[in-house]
């Protein structure tokens, strides 16, 4: 009787001790894969067995309340009380078991990763925060590279590599030389380029084809250096630094610069085009903005002159049929 | 003399100081100017105005650095070439294919054609230095070049300041530049194994790069060109400051370890090369051992040490190989293995290195993995020579023959995937051999008394020959979930087993046993009872990899979700099982059927058991 009083009482959670709540969250929560009741009972246990005067028990059904709680919500508001939470404990139970035990260190490590991989996230625009952010994850992680991964199997990353910590410490690495780049392009895009190629040699090594893709694609075009056509200047990055624009250019024009022994790349027949430097290019477009501008100016004054004359026209026509 | 020099250079550096700082008037300054660089001139015209060393680590004006065989040269130079005697030549040749440094002996004759040592090329010494020449005109073009385009007419009277600022403004960033873009391509190398086995060379990640066998075989003229402009002493002489000198040693060495590495990554798939190999191995070595004392920072330098380790340890491997694989004869196998061992544990140290250098994960991750593949390869190696030291205690047999019989059974049980399948397969034989030579028991069920049952429980069909058998199984430890309670449900945390058929690889048969099962104290016991296997008995190798049993099991647990509650799974090893192959009677003629205590068992296991019975023999 007092068997089945206990298994009801259990079964119910009537006058639970902190202790068998805690066991109670593991068969009731984490055992039936159920971590959002795990974690509300891990709560109760760590408010029970604080009262009762268990620290310790207290503080690891409250670091795994807080566990279970990141692993289903994804909060990473989480992340701090977490590893704070952590920080007390030597070992915790190995996440969806409930007798194996895993030491804190290698997770804590894991999710001070993650508080720096969401402010990344937060963040859009800042080229220079961006690249300093990931530089400190790339570190971080390269201080864990042989550890396997914890929680990323539950809370995705989402932007792949979420098997290894040495994929995660290169695409932070790429990711890091690829802002890198960004920041030194319009100073010396030669040296944004070597950024750019160790950002590529980083993708590769993760094999995140995209980053690769885009890194290479940018590369080709920011190593690629032609002779301005209207400067004459030598000018490294296409669509960075120079652009090819359209122009009428023959067999003639390309001879010519043969015979000049100049760069004869500075013109692509088969296109019709001319490479042109940024300041070249883009003074040449604002001039003709300028000018376009001068004569719409022109012409306004024109047109507003011609139409005051009509209306002075439209009165006298008008007073004449009136005066009639 | 070349402390004259060196006085003179910084006393015009002086006169450069004192005239911008109003000490001296400017027909003063141009008069001592001119005197200074005249005596300056002099010297340099009776040392030779075509001195020029072309290899890294040796300065012109030290002759006390160059080899016996260097000054050989320049003696034979200068004999050969009555009319330039009072202008030295001095050049180190080097390789016209591969481009490394020629090896001349002391004595030899130079109108012999020379081997070069780390490729086998043979050329004649006019043949490298036309090559050489070559190579200078493009080095002294690209040199006027980027002087002039420094703001310099050329060379001459540049001071010691304008020196430096011209090396580290032009020289450097543009050799440093193309030198990266260069090597960017070969950037994996140190991923590659240096030595290789003929049975690992054609796996797909122990393949030689074809970018680096192409740079041996002679398509390497940028890497000549880039060689000669790294080392030339023309442009040692910009590297004034300590730590330009350094920043240039570094290129040296990049440069000339590719040559090393492409002739490695070239001949390491050729058969019987092992010779070749080593040389240029050793030559890595003793690059990268002279490096080391000169590197500063202190994760390069844990890189560089690192790079060195591995060398030595690869160099100790050959050396084995050569003995065993090449020669091959009077093999002591306890010696080897005793050499062996200590090879893995050189490696070993060499990976605990890598594991702990500070440098950047691009190049120390790679390298790692090289490293990783040097030791799976020293450890093919070790498991063969553990199955020879067994096989040749009850008959005696040559190491060569052993080793290609062996290779074929194992070929004959398995298509071999990878190297590390290689080393599983040659490790799960040796285990078998030394269970059965009475030395390494394993978790083994001994348990028959099944089998009549099992014989029987065919009844239409009659049963014929009975042949007994251990099969392997990869076990996995199952921590599952049980819901009981009829009222109230409750959940409770069980272990069980999982098992993966280790007698195939394609697809295996994987069974599950719950702490309910009959059978599942039989694996609790084999687990713990370690025990020696019958001679009379055939045990056949486990042929699935630890990867692909695991990879079996999770799938099979994610599949049987459901219907198991599976929480984690944990690998456990090998437990080999009693099993039979049991010859049926009925009237459509004969069948063998493979039965055990356990629900399913690979059927296609005649050819295994019958190699593998020929190969006990």
């Amino acid at each position: 009787m007092s068997k089945l009083f206990e298994n009801v009482r259990f079964a119910m959670g009537f006058g639970l001790s902190g202790g068998e709540i805690y066991s109670r969250a593991f068969e009731k929560g984490v055992l039936m894969k159920d971590f959002i009741k795990a974690a509300d009972l891990f709560d109760e246990a760590a408010k029970r067995t604080s009262a009762e005067g268990s620290a310790e028990l207290a503080a690891r059904a409250a670091a795994n309340s807080l566990l279970y709680s990141y692993l289903t919500k994804k909060n990473v508001h989480l992340l701090e009380p977490l590893v704070k939470a952590l920080g007390g404990l030597y070992e915790i139970e190995r996440i969806g078991l409930q007798h194996e035990m895993m030491r804190v260190g290698p997770l804590c490590a894991e999710l001070e990763c993650r508080r720096i991989e969401a402010l990344i996230a937060q963040i859009h625009d800042d080229v220079v925060r961006l690249r300093d952010l990931h530089r400190m994850a790339a570190g971080k992680f390269q201080a864990m590279l042989q550890q396997p991964l914890i929680t990323y199997e539950y809370v995705k990353s989402g932007v792949g590599h979420d098997e290894r910590a040495d994929a995660r410490c290169f695409y932070h690495q790429g990711m890091y030389q690829f802002y890198e780049a960004m920041t030194k392009k319009d100073r010396d895009p030669s040296t944004a380029a070597d950024d750019l190629a160790l950002a590529q040699q980083a993708f590769r090594r993760c094999n995140d084809q995209h980053w690769m893709h885009k890194a290479t694609q940018l590369l080709d075009n920011w190593r690629i250096a032609r002779t301005c056509w209207l400067c004459h200047r030598e000018v490294q990055g296409y669509e960075l630094h120079f652009s090819m624009c359209r122009a009428t250019v023959t067999p003639y024009t390309k001879h010519l610069l043969a015979t000049l022994n100049q760069d004869a790349s500075a013109v692509q027949l088969e296109s019709m085009k001319v490479a042109v430097c940024t300041p070249c290019g883009s003074m040449m477009s604002f001039k003709a903005v300028e000018e376009a501008e001068k004569v719409r100016k022109e012409l306004t004054a024109k047109l507003d002159v011609a139409f005051s004359r009509i209306q002075a026209l439209e009165d006298r026509v008008n007073r004449i049929y009136l005066n009639q | 003399m070349a402390m004259d020099k060196q006085d003179i250079r910084t006393l015009l550096d002086s006169l450069d100081v004192q005239v911008s700082m109003g000490r001296i008037d400017q027909p003063t300054y141009d008069a001592l100017k001119q005197k200074w660089v005249q005596q300056l001139q002099e010297i340099e015209v009776s040392e030779g105005s075509n001195v020029a060393l072309e290899r890294a680590g040796i300065a012109a004006t030290d002759t006390e650095g160059l080899t016996s065989t260097t000054h050989e040269l320049l003696a034979h130079s200068s004999l050969s070439q009555p009319e330039e005697s009072a202008h030295y030549t001095i050049e180190v040749l080097a390789c016209p294919r591969c481009n490394a440094p020629a090896e001349i002996k002391t004595g030899g004759d130079l109108s012999q054609p020379l081997k070069c040592p780390f490729c086998e090329t043979v050329y004649t010494v006019r043949q490298s230095q036309d090559n050489e020449q070559q190579l200078k005109k493009d080095l002294k073009a690209w040199l006027d070049q980027m002087i002039v385009s420094s703001g310099y007419s050329n060379n001459n009277g540049v001071d010691i300041n304008a020196r430096r600022f011209i090396f580290r403004e032009s020289l450097y960033p543009a050799l440093k530049k193309e030198i990266d873009r260069r090597l960017e391509s070969f950037e994996n190398m140190l991923e590659a194994p240096l030595v290789q086995m003929k049975e690992t060379r054609d796996f797909r990640d122990y393949r030689p790069d074809q970018r680096l066998t192409m740079l041996a075989k002679g398509d390497n003229q940028w890497l000549k060109t880039l060689s000669t402009r790294v080392s030339a002493q023309q442009l040692q002489d910009f590297a004034v400051a300590q730590e330009d000198k350094q920043r240039l040693r570094q290129l040296q060495v990049r440069v000339l370890s590719l040559t090393y590495y492409a002739n490695i990554a070239r001949h390491a798939s050729s058969p019987g090369a092992y010779q070749l190999v080593r040389k240029n191995i050793v030559a890595l070595q003793k690059e990268y051992q002279a490096y080391l004392q000169e590197v500063a920072d202190e994760h390069y330098r844990s890189y560089i040490h690192v790079l060195d380790a591995r060398t030595t340890a690869d160099i100790l491997l050959l050396d084995l190989f050569i003995a065993a694989l090449e020669e091959g004869q009077h093999i002591v196998p306890q010696a080897l293995l005793f050499q062996v061992g200590n090879v893995i544990a050189q490696l070993e140290k060499a990976q605990s290195l890598a594991l702990a250098c500070t440098y950047n994960p691009l190049y120390t991750v790679p390298l790692q993995q090289g490293i990783q593949k040097d030791m799976t390869t020293a450890r093919i190696f070790q498991a063969v020579v553990v199955d020879y030291e067994v096989a040749t205690r009850t008959r005696a047999e040559e190491f060569r023959p052993f080793y290609e019989r062996l290779m074929r059974y194992a070929h004959h049980l398995a298509n071999i995937e990878s190297a590390d399948h290689l080393l599983w397969l040659l490790t799960s034989i040796g285990r078998v051999l030394l269970a059965r030579a009475a030395e390494a028991p394993l978790p083994v069920v001994k348990d028959w008394t099944w089998l009549d049952a099992a014989v029987e429980g065919q009844r239409r069909k009659a049963p014929g020959q009975v042949v007994l058998h251990y099969h392997p199984y990869w076990i996995a430890q199952m921590n599952y979930t049980e819901v009981g309670g009829v009222v109230v449900k409750r959940a409770s945390a069980r272990v069980g087993f999982l098992l993966a058929d280790a007698s195939s690889i394609g697809a295996p048969i994987i069974v599950a046993v719950t702490a309910h099962d009959a059978v599942f104290p039989r694996m609790e016991a084999g687990l713990q009872n370690f025990q020696l296997l019958d001679q009379q008995v055939v045990s056949l190798p486990a042929v699935l990899p630890y990867e692909k049993a695991e990879q079996a099991i999770r799938a099979y647990a994610y599949a049987h979700e459901a219907e198991l509650k599976v929480l984690a799974t944990r690998m456990l090893g090998i437990l080999y099982l009693p099993a039979a192959s049991i010859r049926y009677v009925d009237k459509n003629g004969k069948r063998d059927i493979v039965v055990s205590c356990l629900k399913n068992i690979n059927q296609d296991l005649a050819q295994a058991l019958k190699q593998t019975q020929e190969f006990l023999q």
